[in-house]
């Protein structure tokens, strides 16, 4: 009683650590009696707990004894599976022992490496953690309202990790976290698959050439690009008229030229477009995992909802519109202000 | 709904150093409050034990006080035993005296001792008896005496003699006593 009359006299102050592969995001939310009276966001240029994130942590942790720090799960071993029941984690080829899990809705579950959530405690030692939330659940929360729909893919894109997910009437089908570095291999891999017509359908050197103007990057993009397409005919899936998708592909490639050239700001490198890529080719690969595992139902899915957390270009919305006639919507949202609800529904704030 | 895999820490504001300084804090209050009301316990149980005191001394005057009046009264009393005494051997010896006084012819019917006087009232076989025998050592002892005589039908006298001690000389006798 008297615990919850001090805190209702104190603020409460909400820490966000959300890190990526660059940089660490620290954003801050000081909330007095379920209003946030002030909110505040740094970014430092690393991914490991500096002495200055310390001290801009600890002082906002200063201003009240109610300060709850939360960190946004981006380890590796990490995803989300249609059962709450440990003992069918074997069904998923997982070892039960080996992962931390949190059941939501009854109906799933997304689990993550012991070891990693240890390591990350260890690692934030100096300032303690309260929470450790997983992308799947700021992604089921970002679309709680979209998920009672028909079978749908849905998929939080952070700067190096893909949270992919599939619910069909709320209820999760397949999931799958995808990382971009340590991925590639195997996307090249699924990519290359089969590839003993490779060469003929790699582009034309006049075209390349074309497009090798002074873009060096570019030439490197376009195989990708080549690749990709070598996939959509590896897949054999025939109502892809493969000139077309090369054409449109090219068109693409053109447009994007044309908008790096006249954009001043230079915002779409080809390093980011080869990730954007990368994305669709990740995406690709697990979608067809899960139509051909036996164990989901696989059923064809039309609707695809992104939450970009990064600001991905257009590219890996038209890959999947146009490559696998998907419907596609994108949705621009601040991760750590989800985080931050999640927190507050965690406090019962919100 | 739980959505995280750890659960918060515990949040409170009883933190260490709150804890150190709360419990030197409440150590040193206590230990103030503890001779603080020592102290008061103390004063109280003096001023308490100040007022028996002075009770008990007010006690002890009135029971002085009453002592003292006793003490005089009993003295007052033993002085008028003693005085009593006195004069009740010297009446004893007066009335022995007196009987030593008459002489066997003398019958002495009643006597009265007064507080100044004697008054003897008799038989005597003639006059001359009674003034020889009697009246004279009577004389010796009184200031005054008056003596009258009637006949008895037996041809005796009957008398009475009135005594009287000098009133001077009472009043000696009484400021000695």
């Amino acid at each position: 009683m008297i615990a919850k009359l001090l805190e209702l006299l104190y603020y409460k102050v909400l820490i966000n650590i959300i890190v990526s592969s660059r940089k660490t995001v620290i954003y801050v939310d000081v909330i007095s009696n379920a209003k946030s009276v002030k909110t505040a966001k740094k970014e430092f240029h690393t991914t490991v707990l500096t002495s200055e994130m310390v001290s801009f942590i600890n002082q906002y942790t200063a201003e009240s004894p109610f300060f709850y720090i939360a960190f946004l799960d981006n380890s590796k071993e990490q995803g989300a599976v249609p059962t709450c029941s440990r003992a069918k984690y074997g069904y998923y080829g997982l070892d039960e022992g080996f992962y931390e899990s949190v059941c939501l809705q009854k109906t799933w579950s997304c689990y993550t490496s012991r070891e990693d959530i240890y390591a990350v405690e260890k690692a934030y030692n100096a300032i303690g953690l309260d929470f450790i939330f997983s992308p799947f659940i700021v992604l089921s929360h970002i679309y709680k309202d979209k998920m009672g729909s028909t079978l749908s893919m849905y998929i939080l894109v952070e700067e190096n990790y893909l949270s992919l997910s599939i619910y069909e009437e709320g209820i999760l089908l397949f999931a799958q976290h995808l990382d971009l570095e340590n991925s590639q291999d195997t996307a090249e891999m699924v990519l290359d698959e089969g590839l003993e017509t490779q060469d003929d359908l790699i582009l034309d050197d006049s075209e390349e050439l074309l497009l090798d103007d002074d873009l060096g990057d570019e030439l490197e993009v376009l195989d990708d690009l080549g690749d990709l397409e070598d996939l959509d005919s590896l897949e054999d899936i025939d109502e892809f008229a493969t000139v077309d998708m090369e054409e449109e592909l090219l068109q693409e490639e053109e447009e994007l030229n044309t908008k790096d050239t006249n954009d001043s700001t230079d915002n779409l490198d080809g390093g980011e477009f080869n990730e954007d890529y990368q994305r669709f080719g990740l995406i690709q690969s697990s979608l067809k995992e899960f139509y051909s595992d036996d164990r989901y139902n696989s059923n064809f899915i039309e609707f695809v909802y992104i939450a970009d957390a990064i600001g991905v270009s257009k590219d890996l919305k038209h890959y999947l519109e146009e490559e696998m006639f998907l419907t596609v919507y994108v949705r621009k949202i601040e991760l750590h202000t989800i985080v931050n609800d999640l927190v507050k529904r965690e406090l019962g704030i919100k | 709904m739980r959505y995280s895999y750890i659960r918060p820490r515990e949040k409170t504001i009883v933190t260490s150093e709150f804890k150190l300084v709360t419990s030197f804090f409440s150590v040193t209050f206590f230990m103030l409050f503890t001779t603080y009301g020592f102290l008061l316990y103390k004063n109280y149980s003096f001023i308490k034990n100040k007022k028996e005191v002075v009770y008990e001394i007010i006690d002890l005057n009135q029971s002085i006080f009453s002592m003292r009046n006793e003490i005089a009264f009993i003295e007052n009393e033993k002085e008028l035993a003693t005085s009593i005494f006195t004069h009740n051997s010297v009446l004893k010896e007066s009335i022995a005296n007196l009987f030593d006084l008459v002489p066997e012819q003398i019958t002495l019917s009643k006597a009265t001792l007064l507080k100044n006087g004697l008054i003897l009232q008799g038989i005597t076989p003639n006059r001359d008896v009674y003034n020889f025998m009697l009246q004279a050592p009577l004389r010796s002892i009184f200031a005054q005496t008056y003596s009258s005589f009637y006949p008895a039908s037996n041809g005796w006298l009957f008398f009475v003699s009135k005594n009287y001690v000098d009133s001077n000389e009472t009043l000696i006798i009484n400021k000695e006593e």
